[in-house]
């Protein structure tokens, strides 16, 4: 899960060195926990949040194959 | 293929340099110098040479769209997947064949529609006006897309006859695009769509004078 949106949001972002994922992992829903540099928050999240809700539907069709429920956080 | 011109004294140090700043693999170029320039003696008669890049972005977007989703694929823990590709220039099309073809269609397509915007996004496909890639499921795209163009159809009809606006079920983005294009096409109704978020609804609106609005057909 972690590797995943870590995936994608380097492939996004101008400074993919400070992106930082942090997985907080629930019996069963696991927490991801993203962090990007301000300038690239805009990226992150997309014209009206769609780039952000393409991130997390692609997130609940992995967790349908994992069993898991996922909820990605975007923090500023 | 898109084409630059450059300007540098030195001819590998400005392509290197160039593709660098564009994040393009060398293998998707070729160049030419249109312009020999000249170190010049002693800082004297230094003239910049003009170089002519010729960057493939359809091939370049061919292997970059298949090695992203194979990632995107993988990561998001799939393990049964294999991506068969047809071309048909400028459109790509990167179809994807799985058992798990359910969960990656997703309700309402939902799931293929943001696979769809994340891969645009990480190609940056705005940059790329003329070429399309696609991304579909066992199909699925193609059989939707066609059966909802036949629904249109007789929407159209019933537009035109009636005089009064046809709905059309909800859609994705993915699959809304290629509908209201294919309406579009066809003269005497415009579309118009409803909703907020990935799914919304098409409206057929006949125009009020057929005539005027005929010379698009």
């Amino acid at each position: 899960m972690k590797q995943l949106v870590e995936f994608i949001v380097k492939s996004l972002v101008d400074k993919p060195e400070k992106v930082q994922v942090d997985e907080v992992e629930g019996e069963k829903t696991t927490v991801i926990e993203l962090r990007v540099d301000q300038a690239d928050l805009g990226k992150v999240i997309g014209k009206q949040g769609r780039t952000a809700r393409a991130i997390r539907t692609i997130l609940g069709a992995s967790g349908v194959k994992r069993g898991k429920r996922v909820v990605l956080e975007i923090l500023e | 293929m898109k084409y630059y011109e450059i300007e540098c004294y030195d001819v590998e140090e400005g392509v290197t340099k160039f593709l660098n700043e564009n994040k393009i693999p060398r293998e998707f170029i070729s160049f030419e110098i249109i312009e020999q320039g000249s170190k010049g003696i002693l800082g004297f008669g230094k003239k910049l040479s003009k170089v002519m890049i010729k960057f493939d972005e359809f091939e370049y977007l061919k292997r970059r769209s298949k090695v992203v989703l194979h990632d995107i694929l993988e990561k998001a823990g799939f393990e049964e997947f294999q991506i068969e590709t047809k071309e048909d220039k400028p459109r790509f099309i990167l179809n994807i064949l799985t058992p798990d073809s359910k969960i990656l269609v997703g309700k309402f397509a939902q799931t293929l529609n943001a696979i769809q915007e994340i891969l645009d996004r990480i190609l940056n496909i705005e940059s790329y006006p003329e070429i399309e890639i696609l991304v579909d499921v066992e199909g699925y795209r193609e059989r939707v897309t066609k059966h909802l163009s036949e629904k249109a159809i007789n929407a159209v009809e019933s537009a035109k006859r009636t005089g009064k606006v046809q709905k059309l079920p909800p859609m994705v983005t993915i699959i809304r695009k290629d509908i209201h294009k294919f309406v579009n096409e066809i003269s005497g109704v415009r579309t118009e769509s409803s909703g907020t978020g990935d799914i919304k609804t098409i409206f057929i609106v006949p125009d009020k004078n057929n005539k005027k609005r005929g010379e698009n057909a």
